[in-house]
């Protein structure tokens, strides 16, 4: 009844593939950095875009998590893989932004088009999935960072356990507690506007 | 569910418990053997927890089908953007 083999996690690029880059860019070669950037900024900005509630944000914390990454890529020592490292400064530059930015009510989310659901589905069907698609945005965007964060790293972007809870600096034990409380509380506000199991 | 509640309730309400606290890590393949047929052979005795177990299974799998549709902005632009921002902060202060 266990579902592993439903939710497969998803790496971004062997880190074999980064390590030759990430040696040249120690090295002070911008063109390797680049190709890192080409490589991880579109997943980087998806995970800050759900994190922050704003598009502007989304782009300015996006854009600081490289160049900070950049600056102190002497830093890194390797002993994790590149993109968590990476994603580990993104994930702590979106939550320095919503932070700063709390207390003005965020809206840019809310005016951005739902992506249109399969034009294969019937209106019914449509209809159906973008009600789901709204009530999931609106309920991860209701959880708090802490509980958000592992959501978004595990759920949407399919990492491993392993890897979402060495981006968010927590231990596996913590890291599922939180997930399992944010899978709660998201389950509890879409409840009704998911798919009825087919019966066996 | 009410034979198994019956003949031992102490068992039953511990192995509920157990459910409800570890559904993620049964529906994300991370428990050992022992525990995932503690929380199977309770889903079967347990209508309630077969609901929660299915319903958080279908929660799970439907935040997942958000990751092929990432809301927000054109992903080659926020390359470029990064990549422009990055040219011109290295261009004023060569090195990092």
């Amino acid at each position: 009844m266990g579902d592993a083999d439903e939710a497969p996690t998803v790496t971004p690029v062997p880190a074999s593939e980064d390590a030759d880059l990430v040696a040249r860019a120690k090295q002070g070669d911008r063109l390797a950095f680049e190709d890192l950037v080409r490589r991880y900024a579109d997943r980087l900005h998806a995970v800050v875009l759900r994190l922050v509630d704003d598009r502007h944000d989304a782009e300015e914390a996006t854009q600081e998590a490289f160049l900070r990454a950049w600056r102190s890529i002497d830093r890194f020592k390797g002993d994790s893989q590149f993109f968590t490292w990476l994603y580990r400064i993104g994930v702590n530059e979106a939550h320095r932004l919503t932070g700063r930015r709390a207390a003005r009510p965020a809206v840019s989310l809310d005016e951005q088009d739902v992506p249109p659901a399969d034009p294969a589905l019937g209106p019914d069907a449509r209809a159906q999935h973008d009600d789901l698609r709204a009530a999931l945005e609106s309920a991860i965007r209701a959880l708090d960072h802490d509980y958000r964060a592992p959501l978004v790293l595990r759920d949407v972007e399919g990492l491993s356990t392993a890897q979402a809870a060495a981006i968010m600096g927590l231990g596996e034990a913590a890291f599922k507690s939180r997930l399992h409380r944010a899978r709660l509380a998201v389950r509890d506000a879409v409840r009704d506007h998911l798919p009825q199991e087919p019966r066996a | 569910m009410i034979t198994a509640m019956l003949r031992h309730p102490f068992a039953f309400r511990r192995d509920h418990r157990f459910t409800m606290e570890h559904a993620s890590e049964f529906l994300d393949g991370d428990l050992p053997p022992d525990e995932l047929a503690r929380v199977e052979g309770h889903a079967h005795a347990c209508p309630m927890c077969a609901r929660f177990l299915a319903s958080l299974r279908r929660t799970v799998r439907a935040i997942g089908g958000l990751r092929h549709t990432p809301a927000g902005a054109d992903a080659d632009a926020v390359t470029e953007a990064v990549l422009a921002r990055l040219r011109a902060e290295d261009d004023a202060e060569p090195g990092h």
